[in-house]
């Protein structure tokens, strides 16, 4: 609630200080640019001209110089600000609540409607008509969101679609207006252009800025919208990464049988779906020690091989994304070059966080234990002395 | 300001980090050839292209797996104490890692489409490299961004984008940052679609990656699907939507653009990324589109642009091999047996694609 406060003392403040100082404010390269543009723009036609300006972030974008797209623009560098740090502007970078968001949007639509307003009283006959039903439009939406409904449920005004202009699409309008009409009607395809066409060039460009403010009151739903997204996208992508870098290996067939399995699961699901925390395993080679205690000398302590015929693994999903707490069990089949004992044997495996492996198997009435290679290790490192009595025996 | 962003999508092969870079250097080039309008943008500020990557999943999982049968093997050296059975077992997860089986093209393809855990995984990837890039566009200013694929690309795009934007849960908010334009270079979405991923009976056709003004009735404002009509793969592909695809508004508005041509460059590769879109028959509408500016091309400068690609790509005589080889394929490639148009995907890479 305090950022919210702040929020809105520095919204006045901005406001205030925004209508004040407009022109002293301006940036003059942007001013500039923006100028030199139109002055390029000499022979163009007036549609052309207001499309390229709006193009060009000219008509209530980043470098128009207007001085309410200027109080909007200081309005988010405003809701931005975080005290005591440089400012930042990227979405991630911004943190608004749910309710310092909606502040936001209808602070920023009261300076859309308050602009409309102007370019309302400035314009005449048709046009002035044009640009009450935009500003009508505007107030529709000014309402609802005031009064709490979410975008897309009460009037189109809530979309931000209803207000972007698409050069591409002169005849479907922003905001219902279609401008390139507007301009016909006031003799600007005609030469020479009538006098009446300045005034509605101007007008025009009233309205594609205006239209663009309500544009941009909108992004911050669109930015908690895509800061939300992303985070889920993050943390499910975490998480795949994982799923084949961190839980046990699989081989081909395995990730076939996998997938089937994960396929059945997650079939009802509608978008992009996380990985499972679990995995059969198939067929799964693997290498690792041996040890008879009464096999023969040279038989004890030797490299072997398992095959996990059948077996599963579970675990679950850690803060960081990782797999945590896994255990699983496999059935197998060992094979040793032994000449005391069986080389080959029937055997229980069991996994420990998708990296440790302790086998039991029985040679004749024999029991062998195979250790994996990264469990050997493991204990290598933990006592070189127990690994050598371990080898050695009794 | 926040630029136009255009993320490029790779298809198959053995793509690397850094893959688009020349395909973004000469979309660039081909976008500064024509004149600016009077008060138009150049390309610098007008839009931001970014890569994305996938194939670092695939090869990740194969070389983990390669290297652990391949210590497995090592440990008993020539001896080859385990079974024939078991040691076959490790030589498949050894060639995993390496060249051959599941580093063919068609198979990346089929892997794409068979294995869940491979594609849903891939999704995943493709989604966050999107909403990452979005997330560091500037607060305040509408994001516009669109994505063009390749081949096998198209499948994963056309896939990732039904699931992040289709109404429903999980895509909550998603209707107010769609694409502006998906674009599908040799389109194979409907070919590799697969309903067990879509939705029960949704092919796509009928997934929700379509174009229209209104984020509840489509994904994005603007489709684009091109096809070289030498290119086997975008016959294999066949991507001709029904009419009823989209709505009449949509029509009458031209948000589908097909973008036929038939033509085999001076390189040969018909199916290469760079290669579509160096043929003016994509490359004008999608300028057009992608500024905003219907204007930004003229139609003099676009038939100019036609008569300048065909001198410098001329059709080869029809005896000339390479184009016989081409053909034979595209015949292959119009057959109605699936997996048939799908093997034909492995000859056309290895014998004439590349970027």
């Amino acid at each position: 609630m305090s950022k919210l406060r702040t929020f809105v003392k520095s919204f006045a403040a901005a406001t205030l200080g925004a209508l004040l100082a407009s022109a002293a404010l301006a940036q003059p390269a942007a001013q500039k640019s923006c100028a030199e543009r139109r002055a390029k723009m000499a022979d163009a036609t007036p549609y052309r001209v207001a499309t390229s300006l709006a193009a060009a972030s000219c008509l209530g974008g980043a470098l128009d110089a207007d001085a309410f797209t200027r109080r909007v623009n200081r309005l988010f560098e405003t809701a931005a600000r975080v005290e005591g740090q440089p400012l930042r502007m990227a979405i991630r970078d911004v943190t608004l609540s749910e309710q310092e968001n909606r502040a936001l949007v209808l602070a920023v639509l009261r300076v859309a409607e308050d602009y409309l307003g102007t370019v309302q009283g400035a314009a005449s006959g048709s046009d002035a008509a044009d640009a009450g039903r935009m500003r009508a439009s505007l107030q529709l939406a000014l309402r609802d969101r005031s009064d709490g409904v979410q975008q897309g449920i009460q009037s189109p005004a809530q979309v931000t679609a209803f207000w972007t202009w698409d050069a591409g699409q002169p005849d479907s309008g922003v905001a219902g207006i279609d401008i390139r009409a507007m301009l016909i009607r006031s003799g600007c395809d005609a030469a020479p252009r009538s006098a009446a066409c300045a005034v509605t060039q101007s007008t025009v460009e009233g309205l594609l800025r205006g239209a663009h403010l309500v544009v941009r009151a909108f992004t911050p739903l669109q930015a908690a919208a895509i800061q939300a997204a992303a985070a889920r996208a993050a943390t499910r992508d975490a998480r795949w990464r994982s799923y084949f870098a961190d839980a046990r290996s699989q081989y081909p067939w395995e990730l076939y049988v996998n997938s089937l399995v994960y396929e059945s699961r997650v079939r009802s699901n509608l978008g992009i779906s996380g990985p499972p925390n679990w995995q059969w395993i198939v067929l799964h080679p693997d290498a690792g020690m041996q040890y008879v205690r009464s096999a023969a000398a040279g038989d004890r302590f030797k490299p072997a091989l398992v095959l996990e015929l059948l077996g599963y693994n579970r675990w679950s999903w850690g803060g960081d994304h990782k797999p945590h707490n896994a255990w699983g069990a496999s059935l197998v089949r060992t094979y040793a070059d032994t000449v005391s004992v069986p080389s080959g044997a029937w055997g229980v495996a069991v996994h420990y966080n998708n990296k440790y492996t302790l086998t039991l198997s029985r040679h004749d009435g024999k029991t062998g234990i195979l250790l994996s290679a990264d469990l050997l290790g493991a204990l290598t490192s933990i006592s070189q002395a127990w690994v050598d009595r371990f080898r050695i025996g009794d | 300001m926040n630029k136009h962003i255009v993320f490029f999508v790779h298809g198959v092969g053995d793509d690397a980090k850094g893959w688009s870079k020349d395909v973004r250097a000469d979309f660039k080039a081909l976008c500064d050839s024509y004149p600016l309008p009077p008060g138009g943008l150049p390309f610098g500020e007008l839009f931001q292209t970014e890569e994305i990557f996938y194939n670092n999943f695939f090869d990740d999982w194969r070389k983990r797996v390669g290297e652990e049968a391949g210590a497995a093997v090592r440990m008993f050296g020539d001896g080859g104490l385990p079974p024939n059975a078991v040691t076959r077992l490790l030589e498949a997860g050894t060639g995993a890692g390496g060249g051959g089986f599941l580093r063919t093209h068609a198979l990346d393809a089929l892997q794409y489409r068979y294995l869940r855990l491979v594609s849903e995984s891939i999704r995943s990837t493709v989604e966050r490299q999107i909403m990452l890039k979005l997330t560091e566009t500037d607060f305040g200013t509408p994001v516009r961004w669109s994505i063009i694929a390749h081949s096998l690309g198209t499948s994963v795009v056309h896939d990732t984008l039904h699931a992040m934007f289709r109404p429903g849960a999980g895509a909550e908010g998603s209707a107010l940052f769609q694409p502006y334009a998906v674009v599908m270079l040799a389109n194979v979405s409907q070919l590799l679609h697969n309903a067990k991923v879509l939705g029960e009976g949704v092919d796509a056709f009928g997934s929700f990656v379509k174009p229209n003004r209104e984020p509840d009735q489509g994904a994005c404002r603007y489709f684009l699907s091109g096809a070289n009509g030498f290119d086997p793969i975008a016959l294999a592909g066949d991507f001709k939507p029904p009419v009823h695809w989209i709505t009449d508004a949509a029509r009458a508005q031209r948000r589908f653009r097909p973008l036929e041509y038939k033509a085999i460059p001076k390189s040969r590769q018909v199916h290469g990324f760079g290669e579509y879109l160096a043929h003016p028959a994509v490359h004008v509408p999608l300028f057009r589109i992608l500024s905003g500016d219907p204007d930004r091309i003229t139609d003099a400068q676009e038939n100019d642009a036609h008569a300048k690609y065909k001198a410098a790509n001329p059709l080869p005589v029809p005896t000339d091999l390479k184009r016989r080889a081409i053909e034979e394929l595209t015949q292959r490639a119009a057959q109605e047996g699936w997996f048939e148009r799908i093997a034909v995907w492995k000859d056309v890479i290895d014998k004439f694609a590349g970027l």
